[in-house]
């Protein structure tokens, strides 16, 4: 029975990848300044020879998306580019009339013609928050893959998001809601960080949906990390050890200033976090009473000060 | 012949039944809801349980049912909490305390099979009432009774004493019977703000309890409150140290920000400096109450010549009889399927995500045939 059930299984390996490509223009050109300041200061560190420009990545993504076609004739893929404020299709093509399935070869083509495009805007700039369209691209990917579940319900669906943007909180709470779609429906969120910082978003996501989170240190060889890491499907997974994470970093982001809080003030009503006490609550609108109220201790039910206490149930109280 | 699929409904009666559930979930949006519950969950227990017009019995149906609405329960109302009493010999006994610990409930309602006597609804009320009436102010109060017998054994006379007592406290009761509507249930119900509901069949069941996952609308004046919570950092050491939970040593847990003291589980309150400690990602799985999707309306393509394709997953339209919506929102258009995943699972609307920061520019030729639902 056992040997049945896992040939069974093995048959039907077929991958759907969603690969989500932060394209951010801002974020790839000052990727470009980064690397010509290193080659200037110190031009043999280890750091700057370790970071890639746009051109390469491309070029070590293709190398990926190859192999993934061809480990198996019936893999299926996506790539949706997260942009500056929005996100959308590279392919399928969102105005062309083919199927999901096409040629390798025309595959490949379609997605290297739109990637190089965005690399002639790249552009470099001092502005801090420009952060790509994060929580766009991931709805879009799990409407997708809804879809293609539909049309072959065998297939193994997978999320890669290839990162270099930093989080934007302000879009905290729709990530927030894919990552939990994701988790329900099982579809693990893998993570791979192009950047020096860690993205806390992406940390909560994979390790919520059981994926795997990766921040290479020679993006030279960013190709062997994405081959070596994120080329197995989720079966083969259960079967290899796979990069866990030692700690994430639960902690909550505060809607009035968007800052990390360890304690926080809680409104009753709507759940939002404040990082520091108000008499109103700015997401819904709610007059909070004057006294902070700890839950569940009886103490401050009894205080004078809540009114109107109910005497009669006294004689049935417990303690 | 007429086409079933697997749970018997003809395909156009499935795709009915699918719009139906989807407008009767989203009736009603832009009501403030109590978000942190305190639900009372009675369990008739009386010797009705043994019955079979319930598939296998309904014992097991009701075992099964309470267990799937307790997950969900959670699932949807992470930092609430829920406590069962089960109500058999003319006595109420609660099997489990407050708390928001789902494996623990699940396990005390397994535990307790014997079903037998009569149910009596105002001791288990009373017991519901002693329980909730310490709940903080600004957490809603809840009870849902799910009824088998159609009679109850009362000491007292339950008009005069326990609903004057609910109606104070601000406790809501809900019933959902197994059999028969009884009018005393009707009459609690609708004195409470309750509803109170009969089955169908074992389906039915699971459709109905799974409606009270959604909170309820708050009942009148909310005495609402800023609370004081923890977001602890999970932390893995070189050694083990002891946790506060179960007195044990253990490498990995939750530390506490404010003292420093270890716990294994969140949600938790901290049993030290007694702070309620949560982490951030079981509050935002609350986020997409307060800030709902609006619902899509039929959107009329057959009209327009061009072949038009859903906005997240491409799906063009091929036949007739395909069903698109569009979201009045941000215009752009979609398969019945992806509208479906949008409001009850992924609870963003991928159109309006992408309007994020450019909210005018993004007009596109979607805009123009914007019909309004004649459907053909
Ligand atoms: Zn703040
Ligand atoms: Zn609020
Ligand atoms: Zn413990
Ligand atoms: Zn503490
Ligand atoms: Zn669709
Ligand atoms: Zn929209």
């Amino acid at each position: 029975m056992v040997i049945i059930e896992s040939t069974d299984e093995e048959e039907y390996d077929t991958s759907l990848l969603v690969i989500i490509v932060d394209t951010n223009i801002y974020s790839w050109g000052n990727r470009i300044l980064q690397m010509s300041n290193k080659t200037e200061s110190t031009s043999s560190t280890k750091l700057g020879s370790s970071l890639i420009g746009f051109n390469t990545f491309v070029e070590h993504l293709m190398v990926f998306i190859n192999l993934h076609l061809m480990l198996n004739q019936e893999n299926q893929i996506a790539v949706i580019s997260s942009q500056i404020g929005e996100a959308r299709f590279l392919f399928p093509e969102p105005h062309q009339s083919q199927s999901t399935k096409s040629e390798q070869k025309s595959i490949q083509n379609i997605i290297l013609g739109k990637l190089l495009h965005l690399d002639t805007t790249i552009k470099e700039t001092n502005q801090e928050s420009t952060s790509s369209n994060f929580s766009a691209a991931l709805s879009l990917s799990l409407c997708y893959i809804n879809r293609i579940k539909k049309e072959v319900p065998i297939i193994r669906p997978r999320i890669f998001v290839l990162n270099i943007s930093p989080d934007a909180s302000s879009q905290y709470i729709s990530v927030m809601n894919c990552i939990f779609s994701a988790q329900k429906q099982s579809i693990p969120l893998d993570t791979c960080i192009l950047s020096q910082q860690d993205s806390t978003f992406l940390q909560q996501a994979s390790h919520l949906t059981n994926g795997i989170y990766l921040k290479p240190q020679r993006q030279e060889n960013l190709s062997q990390y994405l081959i070596s890491t994120f080329l197995m499907d989720t079966y083969s997974r259960k079967l290899l050890q796979c990069p866990t994470l030692k700690s994430v970093d639960y902690r909550a982001t505060c809607f009035c200033h968007k800052r990390i809080v360890d304690i926080g003030f809680v409104c009753s009503v709507c759940l939002s976090i404040f990082c520091s006490y108000s008499s109103s609550c700015s997401t819904c609108g709610t007059k909070f009473s004057l006294k902070i109220e700890i839950p569940k201790s009886r103490k401050s039910l009894s205080q004078p000060s809540s009114q109107e206490q109910p005497t009669n149930n006294k004689d049935k109280v417990e303690y | 012949m007429i086409e079933e699929d697997e749970k018997g409904l003809r395909p156009s009666l499935q795709e009915e039944r699918k719009i139906r559930d989807r407008r009767l979930r989203h009736d009603d949006k832009r009501v403030r809801r109590g978000m942190q519950r305190h639900l009372c969950l009675v369990l008739d227990f009386s010797k009705t349980l043994l019955l079979q017009d319930l598939k296998p019995s309904r014992y097991h149906c009701l075992l099964s049912t309470c267990e799937a609405f307790i997950k969900e329960y959670f699932d949807q109302n992470p930092i609430s909490q829920l406590s069962i009493i089960i109500t058999k010999n003319s006595k109420a006994e609660k099997i489990s305390e407050l708390s928001g610990n789902p494996s623990r409930h699940i396990q005390a309602m397994k535990d307790s099979i014997a079903t037998e006597g009569e149910p009596s609804i105002q001791n288990a009320l009373d017991v519901a009432l002693s329980t909730l009436c310490y709940v903080p102010k600004y957490g809603s109060r809840e009870v849902i009774f799910i009824s088998s017998s159609l009679t109850s054994c009362d000491p007292t006379d339950i008009q005069k004493t326990t609903i004057p007592q609910l109606q104070q406290e601000q406790i809501r009761v809900s019933f959902i019977h197994l059999a028969a509507e009884l009018h005393i249930c009707k009459f609690i119900a609708e004195h409470t703000n309750g509803s109170s509901k009969v089955i169908l069949n074992e389906e039915h069941f699971q459709d109905t309890i799974m409606l009270s996952c959604q909170p309820p609308p708050s009942m009148g004046k909310v005495e609402a409150s800023l609370v004081e919570m923890g977001f602890p950092q999970r932390y893995t050491s070189t050694i083990p140290t002891l946790c506060i939970c179960h007195e044990k040593f253990k490498y990995s847990g939750y530390i506490c920000p404010r003292c420093g003291s270890k716990s294994c589980e969140l949600p938790t309150d901290c049993q030290i400096c007694n702070l309620s400690l949560v982490s951030s990602p079981h509050l935002a799985r609350s986020y997409h109450h307060l800030f709902q999707i609006p619902l899509f309306q039929e959107f009329n393509w057959r009209d327009s010549d061009s072949i038009i394709k859903c906005f997240s997953c491409l799906l063009p339209s091929l036949n007739t009889s395909q069903l698109y919506f569009s979201c009045p929102r941000c215009h752009q258009v979609f398969c019945l399927d992806c509208d479906l995943l949008i409001h009850e699972s992924l609870h963003n609307c991928p159109g309006c995500e992408n309007n994020f920061d450019q909210s005018h520019n993004n007009d596109n030729d979607n805009n123009n045939n914007n019909g309004n639902g004649n459907s053909h």
